[in-house]
Order: structure tokens, then sequence, then C-alpha cells
């Protein structure tokens, strides 16, 4: 209600009635009508009074006037409004009365009398009221009936016209009081229970506020068309990097933040909640968004990727169902759990490794990782180049991998030589293909993971260094020996035979790196041919009368021209026939003529890409790879090889590295 | 990293290329990008991914390739690597990932708008501990380059 002003409602409510109860206003009101209005009158009459010469009535009449005034005047300045209200019934009263005696102007006393119930009524209330009303009535009833008071000489029958006309208004203004004050206490209830059910509402609503701005929980209502109502918590606001929420529909809020699949699920899962009979423990299992990664789009236009959970509660107790949701933002502890999954991952990988490598001589592994990385990087800056060959690269890829295989047995990496063994044989597949990109961009995948495991690998000896840089030195000269020998027995146990690797004429230390790592991979490879293919068993070579261990011998000759390394073992040497019925069965060697080949030419297949005499591959050899490798390599560096035999007696191999290399 | 995460990017690449150039260039040999490589990118788009997997998939193109492209696209010859060449390229990304999504719908994974940078050196916060595959495309408009580094995640 708007604040009323101007100088009629300042008269009316004496200033201000703001401090009085509602059921009062209307009677100050109603008092101050009439103590200006009657003021107003009695003021006319006692001035037309004195002019028409009637002393007495004009007298009379003005020192009414002077009382109304006296009142009016008190009720503004106390406040009393009661007792202006009983002042002015008797005033007035008082006036009527003295106009009934005297009969008034023309015997128009009693006219103003018929009033009085109204004016006594509403002033004053009901029952204080009657009293009051009744007693003019009677008065009146005695003036008129009675010939010797009535001043004005009226009939009987006007006068019990005038009583009754009193009476009728006295009941009419004792009905109208009824009703208003009755109305008015109703009212009144009403206005109370309100006032206590807003009081409550305030209450819950600020509670409902507190909660909603200091819970860490998006908290919020959807209806049927899946708008999200307010109030929601503020943190809702937090989540979602954006204020506008209200009216919003929920599946709009996440379009883009999470996949379409997901998001289509949400629609449809969210839809079962209103239909009739939902079953909500299954509800609850399906829910599409337990766990869900989102992209939010900060104020600035970057993305963050935040991991959400989202709860879904019917709410069935309005009179259409809503659904009620919780989100809660779990990216930190998801975060964390996936850190500690792939942490324990890299852990228990670190520890199969380091059972592995804790028995390697430092050395040896560095030597053996930077060898890889070498094979790596090389096989990389080959993928790197424009157009490079699919096929070609392919066939690298099988050369370095076999090569990095054989170190890696060497070694004992048995974990990561399995591996390697499986890129292998799926490389064997596409050996002589043309592989598309798909192809090629799994192999480099692969080729990536392996990178990563070489890099923990690296890490882990880089702290076994640290642990072992106290003890005495490990010396690292005779390093290639040592690792030969280590090849050596482990290939000889793995084929169940003896051998012997001679190795007093083979002294490579003053040869640069580069030199060592060729002559070191050559060696490798013919090791493994031997043992594998070249020295007999302990039977067969009892058989034939040959010394039981089998024997290695490896020579580094230097002169002025070149540096020849002289590799010889004393096994069966090789089996034409042998080599022949084998590429025979080979497809790759259809076009070659192998019938008619000479022994000369087919001795040199075993250096092709894709021989192998032994049926089965193994982790150490039967690939075919090894010896193709060896000449690729040799060649590679400007070198040449040459083999020589004698079938049951000996195998030699002659590699020259020409002098500049040394 | 899966394969099946990669390939809907080299097909939107493709598509993208057949779409507005109708050409449709063969990705390259896929190798192993070492993450401070020098590369001579002018504008990237970088593309977060999250759900099954996690990392981000970055287009790139030199500037020269970025001008050309957005110069055919408009129809006058660009000359400067100005802000409606990023916002031309920030689009091509868009479609790009947006293309991929479609792909990708059978997995989880949830994919970010592209962030665009510019700059000769600019730099890529790849993710740590895993390899990053490179694999460029060969166009009419010069060599463009889609970069993967996704995680495998352990599931939890």
């Amino acid at each position: 209600m708007g604040k009323k002003t101007g100088l009629f409602w300042n008269l009316f409510t004496s200033g201000t009635f703001d401090t009085f109860p509602t059921q009062v206003r209307s009677r100050i009101i109603f008092l101050n009508t009439i103590t200006i209005v009657g003021l107003v009158t009695l003021i006319v009459f006692s001035a037309q009074a004195f002019a028409t010469g009637i002393f007495p009535l004009g007298m009379s009449t003005a020192i009414v006037s002077g009382f109304v005034f006296f009142v009016f005047l008190f009720i503004r300045i106390t406040r009393f409004f009661t007792f202006g209200a009983y002042a002015i019934v008797t005033i007035i009263g008082s006036l009527y009365s003295y106009l009934i005696w005297t009969g008034g102007a023309e015997g128009s006393g009693v006219l103003w009398a018929q009033t009085f119930p109204l004016i006594a009524v509403f002033l004053i209330g009901f029952a204080p009221g009657i009293p009051f009303s009744f007693s003019l009535w009677v008065f009146q009833g005695i003036v008129l009936l009675l010939p010797q008071l009535n001043p004005a000489n009226f009939s009987l029958s006007y006068s019990l016209r005038v009583l009754g006309t009193y009476l009728f208004t006295f009941i009419f203004a004792l009905l109208f009081e009824g009703i208003r004050s009755s109305t008015q206490k109703n009212l009144l209830k009403a206005n109370e229970e309100i006032q206590l059910t807003t009081l409550e509402l305030t209450h819950e609503k600020n509670q409902m506020d507190s909660i909603m701005s200091s819970v860490q929980e998006g908290i919020f209502i959807l209806d049927k068309e899946l708008m999200i109502q307010a109030p929601y918590s503020r943190h809702l606001e937090v989540i979602f990097e954006r204020s506008d929420l209200e009216g919003l529909n929920f599946i709009n809020l996440l379009r883009g933040s999470i996949s379409e699949r997901d998001l289509s699920a949400s629609q449809d899962f969210l839809e079962l909640f209103f239909t009739d009979n939902p079953n909500l423990p299954l509800l609850n299992e399906i829910n599409p968004l337990s766990l869900i990664p989102s992209n939010i789009l900060l104020f600035d236009g970057s993305m963050v990727i935040k991991y959400l959970k989202f709860t879904f509660h019917l709410l069935k107790d309005k009179a259409e169902p809503h659904v009620l949701v919780v989100v809660y933002d779990v990216t930190e502890e998801t975060l964390l759990e996936q850190k500690l999954a792939q942490e324990s991952v890299v852990n228990q990988r670190n520890m199969e490794s380091l059972f592995q490598i804790i028995h390697v001589e430092p050395d040896m592994l560095q030597d053996y990782l930077a060898d890889t990385d070498e094979e790596l990087t090389a096989l990389n800056n080959l993928l790197k180049a424009e157009d490079g060959d699919p096929a070609q690269i392919v066939l690298q890829m099988y050369q370095s991998i076999h090569a990095i295989k054989g170190n890696s047995t060497l070694l004992g990496l048995t974990e990561f030589s399995i591996k390697l063994h499986e890129l292998e044989d799926k490389l064997k597949d596409l050996l002589g293909t043309k592989p598309g990109w798909k192809m090629l961009l799994q192999l480099t995948i692969t080729l990536g993971n392996l990178r990563q495991q070489l890099d923990e690998m690296e890490e882990l000896v880089q702290k076994i260094m640290t642990f072992q840089k106290s003890e005495a030195g490990v010396q690292p000269a005779g390093l290639l020996g040592r690792t030969l020998q280590r090849l050596a027995i482990r290939e000889a146990e793995r084929a169940g035979k003896i051998i012997q690797l001679n190795l007093e004429n083979f002294k490579p230390e003053a040869l640069p790196e580069t030199l060592k790592k060729l002559i070191k991979d050559v060696l490798i490879q013919f090791v493994r041919n031997s043992i594998v293919h070249g020295l007999e068993t302990r039977e067969e070579r009892l058989k034939s009368n040959k010394d039981l261990v089998g024997e290695i011998k490896i020579d580094l000759q230097e002169d002025s021209g070149s540096l020849s390394l002289i590799y010889r073992d004393d096994g069966r040497g090789f089996d034409l026939e042998g080599i022949r019925h084998k590429a025979l069965e080979n497809p790759a060697f259809k076009d070659m003529k192998v019938e008619n080949m000479d022994e000369a030419h087919l001795a040199k297949l075993v250096f092709h890409p894709g021989f192998s005499t032994s049926d089965v591959s193994t982790l150490s050899a039967g690939r075919g790879i090894g010896l193709s490798l060896v000449k690729h390599r040799v060649e590679e560096s400007g070198g040449t090889i040459k083999v020589r035999f004698l079938p049951g007696k000996f195998t030699e191999f002659i590699v020259k590295f020409p002098k500049m290399l040394a | 990293m899966d394969i099946k995460y990669i390939e809907p990017f080299v097909l939107a690449t493709q598509n993208l290329f057949l779409d507005s150039f109708k050409e449709e260039p063969e990705p390259q040999n896929a190798y192993l990008l070492s993450k401070d490589e020098d590369h001579n990118w002018g504008i990237s788009g970088i593309i977060g991914i999250a759900g099954d997997t996690r990392g981000v998939v970055v287009v790139s193109f030199p500037e020269e390739t970025a001008k050309e492209m957005v110069g055919r696209l408009v129809g006058r010859k660009i000359t400067d690597l100005d802000e409606d060449v990023v916002d031309s390229i920030g689009e091509v990304v868009n479609i790009i990932a947006g293309n991929a999504k479609k792909g990708l719908e059978d997995y989880r994974l949830s994919i970010s708008l592209p962030t665009v940078i510019t700059g000769p050196a600019h730099r890529i916060s790849w993710p740590a501990g895993i390899p990053i595959i490179g694999i460029p495309f060969k166009t009419s408009a010069g060599r463009i380059h889609l970069s993967v580094g996704l995680e495998d995640l352990i599931k939890v």
C-alpha cells in the first residue's frame, strides 16, 4: 500500500494512524469525518441562527461547535480516539436531545436525531452504541408521545412514524456494524495467519537459500520438459562455469560437453522418470551420467575437462513429478585414481624390468639402450622422410626389430623380447607387400610404445647406476667381448649345445664407437647363426669324431688397407642341398632358377632376406633376417662380406671394412 | 594409443579436403613426433579429448599452407596471417573435429572445441609420458599435419 498524503488524508486520519490496528482505522476516519462535517454544519447553522435573530439557538449551536472543535484538536494531539469517540457521541447525543426537546427550526430536530444510531454504533461500537441509541429513542418517544412535552405539536401517527424510522436506522446500523466487525475479525484472523505463514516461509526460504549457496554440489530440479527450475545451488554455476541456468534445458546444457551418444542416452534415461511407473532401482543402475568426463567451456573461450557425477531422484509428492538432480565434481578424485592405476601398471612393468636388468652390467645395458635408441631413431627418420616407400620401411623395420630383439634376448630382457618377437611376426607377414597408411600408423604406434618402455627402462638404469657408482668402477674394456660371451652361453644353453668362444685375437677396444657397434651387430648374428644352425649337437659331434665342445673363433686383423673380421666355427658348414631344397619351397625364390644354381650362388642365398633353414622361428634365430641384415649393414658401411665353408668341418665369414672407418 | 580413436580424425581431414577443395589427400607415413622437434607450423588447432582415452589431437598448418587454403576458400590472395585467417583455420579445425565426432560416436568420448594457437615456433603442451604420433598429409595447398597424443587409460 502506497503512502497516502495530502490535506484531506491528513485531516481525516489525524495526521497518521499507521500505528493503529486496521479495525480501529475505519473508526478514526469516521470520527474525524463526523467532527469535521459536524463542525462545518454547526458553524453554518449557528451563523444562520444569529442572522435570523434566534439567539439562544445560535448560542447553543456555537457552544456545541466549540466542543466539537475541542474534541477534534484533542484527538489529533492526544490520539485518545476512544475517548474522542465517546465525547463526540455524547456531544451529538446532547445536541440531538436539545433539538428534540426544543423541536428545532420548524420541528426538524427529530429529523437530525434519525442519524444518531448510525453515529453512535459506528463510532463507539456495538455494545456501547446500543444504550446510547436506545436512550435517545426513549427520550424522543417520551417527548413526542407526551402532548404536554411535544414542542411542535406532531400528530400521534407522525410521531410513531418518526420513532419507527429511528428504530429502522438503529436496527440497520446494528446489522451493518455486526457484519462489518465480524468480517473484519475474519479478515484479521486471515491476515494473522498469512503473516505467520509468511514468516515461516521466509524462514524456510532463508534456510533453503543458505543451503543452496553453501553446498559443494550442484543441486537442481528438473520438470517434465527437463528444464532447470529455480532455485538451484550456487555451486551448479561453479561446475558449469555459467550463470544463466534457470529455465535452461538440461540436455542443452550438456550438449557439446559430453559425447552425442551419452547425450541421447541421457535424454532417453530422463524421460523414463516421467513415465507412469518408473522402475527406480533399475534407473539407478543404468544412469548414463554416473561418471562422465565433460568438456566445460570457460568464460575466456578455452575448455576444461571435468569429471562429473550425476545422481537423479524422483520427487513424487508434487502434483506433477519432478526430478531432483545432484551433480558432484569428482575431477580431482578421478584423475588421482587414474594416475594411481597408471602408475601401478608402470611400476609393475618397472619391477619386471628391474628383475631382469638387475643382473646385467649397467654399462652393457646403457650400451644396449643407446643402440636401440639409435635403431628406433633411424627407423623414425625413415618414416619421417617424404615419400618413403612403405615396402622398404617394412623391410628396414623388420631388420631393425630383429636386431633389437637379438640384443634384448642377449641381455635376458625376456618380456621386451617377446613383444619384439610379436612385432616381428607381424612385420614378417607384411614383407613384400605394400602396406597402407593404416597399417603403417599401427606400426608407428607400436614403435611409440616400444620407445616409451625403453625410456622407462633408461630411467631405471639411471637409478641403478647412481646406486652402483660408489662400488668399484666397472671396466668398460672388454665389454663387447663379455657381451659376446654372455650371448654364446645363453644361446648354447637354449640350444643344448656346448661351445667355446675364442676371442684371443679379438681386440676391438681401440676401434671407434660406430664401427664397434657395427661389428657387434654382425657378430651377434653370426654367433646366433652358428649356435642355432652351424654347430652340431653333442651326439652329432660324437658321431663325426669331433671335439665335443664346438669352437667359435673370432679374429680382428688390421692391415694397411682395411680391417678384417674373421669369424669361424667348426660346425657342419653349409648344407647346400638343404639350402636348395628350402629355396625351392619358398615362393620368394621362385624366379631365381634354384634347381640349376651353382654352389657359389646357393651359398649366397643365406644372405637373402626371408631365407631360413630352420623350420620353427624362435626368439633366437630362424627368421632368416639375420644374415641379410648383416650383409645390408656391412655393405652400407662400404665393406664386403665373404663366406667360406667346408661341409662337416667349418664355416668362415670374412668381413672387410674400409680403413677410413677405423 | 588405439588406432580406432585416430582413424576418424584422419578420415575427417580427408573429407574436409574432399568437400572444400575436391581432392582427397592420402595420409603419409606416420612417425613418432619428438616433443621438442623443430616444426615449421605457423598455426595449430588443438582438440582436447576425454573419456575412454585422454589427450590431444592437433591439426597444424605451415603459414603458407594456411594462407593458401584460406585464400582459396575466400577467393582472393592472402598475404598476412591475420585474425581472419586464424578464424578461418579455427573453423576448418572445428569442421574436422565435428566430422571426427561422428566417427567416434560409438565410444565414450567428449571432444572439445578446438583452441587455435599461432606463431612461428608455437609450443604445444603434449601430454607427458606418452608417444606422440605425427601423420602428415600432402595436399595441393601444401603439407598439413595431424598429431595425436592419446593416453591408454586403465579402467578404474
